[in-house]
């Protein structure tokens, strides 16, 4: 029988699945576990090692072991990613790529990688090969991160059947037990590195995608170092001396492992008791971790889906209340902080009856099977998730097909030759919402040829058309045939590739040069901020505070004031971040204050 | 030029009912789904039901199937008076958005959260001002829709106005709801 396997290629966890009698299965390896890690081992001089025995070796070999890899797929350099990996991510020729014992691979090669083992784990289960996939990718990947996608499916020998957006798939898992519903969802997906919010309607089988929002570089992963960073302020709290030692590379990967199972065990237990034996050769660290603190530092993090979230309403034209059901998706969204945020601003409890690891994975199964024809009684309608337009003069983005277009969907464009006799004119195309084309995704150019003509009367006409899989394809016609033929985007950006390197590395020659000087003014601009920003709190809410707590901030403002007429970098900035966090219980008063006037302006 | 009443096999009006139009949508998309339909054919269809789902968009387009492109097309006094207000309404919100961008720490940000509560009620009173005029001009389609059968060059002047209109409200309540949502972003 010729399967169609659905695959769930996550941040940090991916599975596979298959249709058996009518069911979406997902399939185990033969230790028995669905959920295999997305990361890869790459030894000296032996086979890389793929999945759980590679997420073993994080820890103890955190430079040759890659992770999130997800992250850099489509990623062009210059774009801004917090560069924390353990292992080195380099940028040449206007690609990334990862450098790990020796080895140059592309981050579509390491991907492949995971999917070749998962089709290895699926073939040993079904007993046959399986050579055709559904990878999902996040709603909110750009045209370049998906084909990266799609590349790395082609390089595990397979044929990418389709591309499908994870919540639409967590969207299907969730209504192929409710055909005959017709009802609105919303579906929040946060997973290990990012996060989307869809807004479907389900109609008689149609599932009709709204609106998508989200971020491709918000996750777990974000959560997980914000909880490093604060075990080791509580470690320098208590040992000082070791500040320098917990930079060390393999020192951090073994906090994050704590941590990231910290965090897990915290959506169950309140309080966790962390264990660090040997921080150095004489000092032990323990530390009990309670549910309150975790969630502290993940709440700035989840509160950045609250955008994302009511922009998609908007585009939906829908208000909160009008949703019928909301679907989790992803394994962020365990944690008891990110299920009452989505209460209260869904105003109403999630929905929590799927596996929120699985979800997505079963429904890229369910589309496998709507292809091959297991799954009958389902359609799909899913939308591009941003726009798409042209450079035009000016530096300005001018939309094509608008962001939430329902999916396959095409715009023409004609051009005409400004001048008389030009012969060519290069086409930038961009994706994205912001009204200046540099803020937007450069997904590549192209160049169309005219006839010699007047100016004004020489005319090609381009084809604008983005597929099922939302995959962008430019068909431009040929002025000598007539014929439309399909203009290659990418081979376009690799001339610039020296540009680029030279562009950043005059950037960095710059910015050495200046950097102290510039770190300094940037540090004396903050505390002139903070100090006027604190008289005026204390005026108008000082009265709230206790003497105590007065006393406290007026120590801090004094250090600040002298930290600046001395030209000491580090002791001003100290200085500024204690008054920054002494002053937060201020900062709070004097949001309620406002809160209660908004409220007393209301009634 | 593609008539897309025809695609969706609806009549040629300016008033189409949003549900039943959805619903014929829908069933053509899964009639073409299940056939396996053409690329194409899907990209006609999501094509003719984008423009016709938008009243604005709809309007345009029926006049240019029909023929009745009428080019009298003048701002409407109240329009105008409500674009001035849009207008400083955004710019004082940009001015607000781009003071609250220079600042780094949360208690400086914190002191702005009253002229930004001020500022975003502002906005929603304009946005509320829009949503009911949009109301009346929909209103207004309505009726138009009425007479349609017996049109005259009159009705055609009064739809292109309306389209006019609609295009220009809805723009102004998506920039509006954006400034909106940014002050949210940026108070945290």
């Amino acid at each position: 029988m010729d399967d169609i396997v659905g695959i769930d290629l996550g941040t940090t966890n991916s599975l596979i699945g298959v249709m058996d009698s009518g069911f979406p299965i997902l399939i185990a390896d033969s230790e028995g576990h669905r959920l295999m890690p997305s990361v890869v081992y790459f030894p000296k001089e032996a086979e890389p090692v793929v999945g759980r025995p590679a997420e073993r070796m994080r820890a103890v070999a955190p430079e040759q072991t890659v992770y999130s890899v997800k992250r850099l797929m489509g990623y062009r350099p210059g774009e801004s990613e917090k560069n924390d990996f353990s292992y080195p991510v380099k940028h040449t020729g206007g690609r990334t790529v990862l450098e790990v014992n020796g080895r140059t691979l592309r981050p579509e090669e390491v991907s492949a990688l995971i999917l070749r083992k998962l089709r290895a784990n699926a073939a040993a289960a079904l007993g046959r090969e399986v050579d055709r996939a559904v990878i999902t990718v996040p709603a909110y990947f750009n045209d370049l991160q998906r084909q990266a996608t799609k590349q790395a499916g082609e390089l595990a020998g397979l044929t990418v059947e389709r591309i499908i957006n994870e919540p639409t798939a967590a969207a299907l898992a969730y209504g192929l037990d409710r055909l005959s519903d017709k009802s609105k969802i919303a579906v929040y997906d946060f997973g290990g590195g990012t996060f989307d919010i869809s807004i479907l309607e389900l109609h008689n089988g149609v599932f009709r995608v709204l609106a998508t929002n989200g971020n491709t570089r918000l996750g777990g992963d974000d959560i997980d170092r914000e909880l490093v960073r604060l075990l080791k302020d509580r470690l320098t709290g208590r040992y000082p001396e070791l500040r320098a030692d917990l930079e060390d590379v393999v020192f951090t990967a073994r906090l994050r492992q704590i941590a990231h199972d910290a965090k897990l065990r915290l959506s169950e237990e309140m309080a966790v008791q962390i264990e660090i034996p040997f921080v150095s050769k004489a000092q032990s660290f323990s530390y009990l971790l309670s549910r309150q603190e975790l969630e502290a530092v993940a709440r700035p993090i989840v509160r950045r889906t609250r955008a994302h979230c009511l922009r998609s309403l908007d585009d939906a034209k829908l208000d909160a209340h009008q949703l019928d059901e909301v679907i989790l998706a992803g394994g962020v969204t365990r944690m008891p902080v990110v299920r009452q945020f989505v209460a209260e601003l869904f105003q109403r409890l999630p929905n929590i009856g799927q596996n929120p690891d699985e979800a997505v994975a079963v429904g890229a199964t369910i589309q496998a099977g709507m292809l091959s024809g297991q799954v009958q009684n389902v359609v799909l309608l899913d939308v591009t998730p941003l726009s798409l337009g042209i450079e035009t003069f000016g530096g300005l983005m001018n939309v094509i097909i608008p962001r939430n277009s329902t999916i396959p969907c095409k715009a023409g464009e004609m051009f005409t030759n400004a001048v008389a006799n030009q012969r060519s004119m290069q086409i930038k195309v961009l994706q994205g919402e912001r009204e200046l084309a540099k803020d937007n995704w450069q997904l590549g150019s192209f160049e169309i040829e005219f006839d010699p003509a007047p100016k004004g009367t020489a005319r090609v006409g381009v084809q604008f058309e983005i597929d099922a899989n939302g995959i962008l394809h430019v068909l431009a016609r040929d002025t000598k045939s007539g014929r439309q033929k399909e203009v290659d985007l990418s081979s376009a950006v690799d001339v610039s590739d020296e540009a680029v390197e030279k562009m950043i590395a005059e950037s960095l020659d710059q910015a050495f040069a200046d950097m102290a000087e510039r770190v300094w003014t940037e540090t004396v601009l903050k505390s002139n901020e903070l100090l006027p920003a604190v008289r005026s709190a204390l005026m108008l809410v000082g009265h709230q505070l206790t003497a105590e707590e007065r006393d406290r901030i007026a120590g801090l403002v004094r250090e600040v004031e002298s930290a600046l007429t001395t030209h000491h970098v580090h002791r001003l900035k100290a200085a500024n971040e204690a008054l920054d966090k002494g002053t937060q219980h201020l900062a709070t008063l004097l949001i309620d204050r406002a809160m209660a006037e908004a409220a007393k302006r209301k009634r | 030029m593609t008539d897309f009443f025809a695609v969706l096999r609806v009549p040629a009006r300016p008033w189409l009912e949003p549900d039943a139009l959805r619903d014929v949508y829908l069933r053509l998309s899964e009639a073409l789904h299940r056939q396996a339909g053409s690329q194409d054919e899907l990209v006609a269809l999501n094509r003719a039901f984008q423009v016709l789902n938008n009243p604005a968009t709809r309007v345009e387009h029926l006049l240019s199937v029909t023929g009745a492109e009428p080019n009298t097309r003048q701002i409407a006094p109240v329009m105008g008076e409500l674009f001035g207000r849009v207008a400083g309404c955004l710019q004082e919100a940009d001015r607000l958005l781009g003071e609250i961008s220079v600042q780094s720490s949360a208690l400086a940000r914190a002191l702005q959260v009253q002229r930004v509560h001020a500022s975003q009620a502002n906005l929603d009173h304009l946005a509320h001002e829009l949503a009911a005029y949009e109301a009346r001009r929909l209103e207004a389609l309505r009726e138009l829709d009425q007479v349609w059968p017996r049109r005259s060059a009159d009705t055609c002047e009064a739809l292109a106005q309306i389209a006019v209109d609609l295009t220009f409200l809805q723009k102004w309540q998506g920039q509006i709801r954006e400034r909106r949502l940014r002050m949210d972003e940026a108070i945290g």
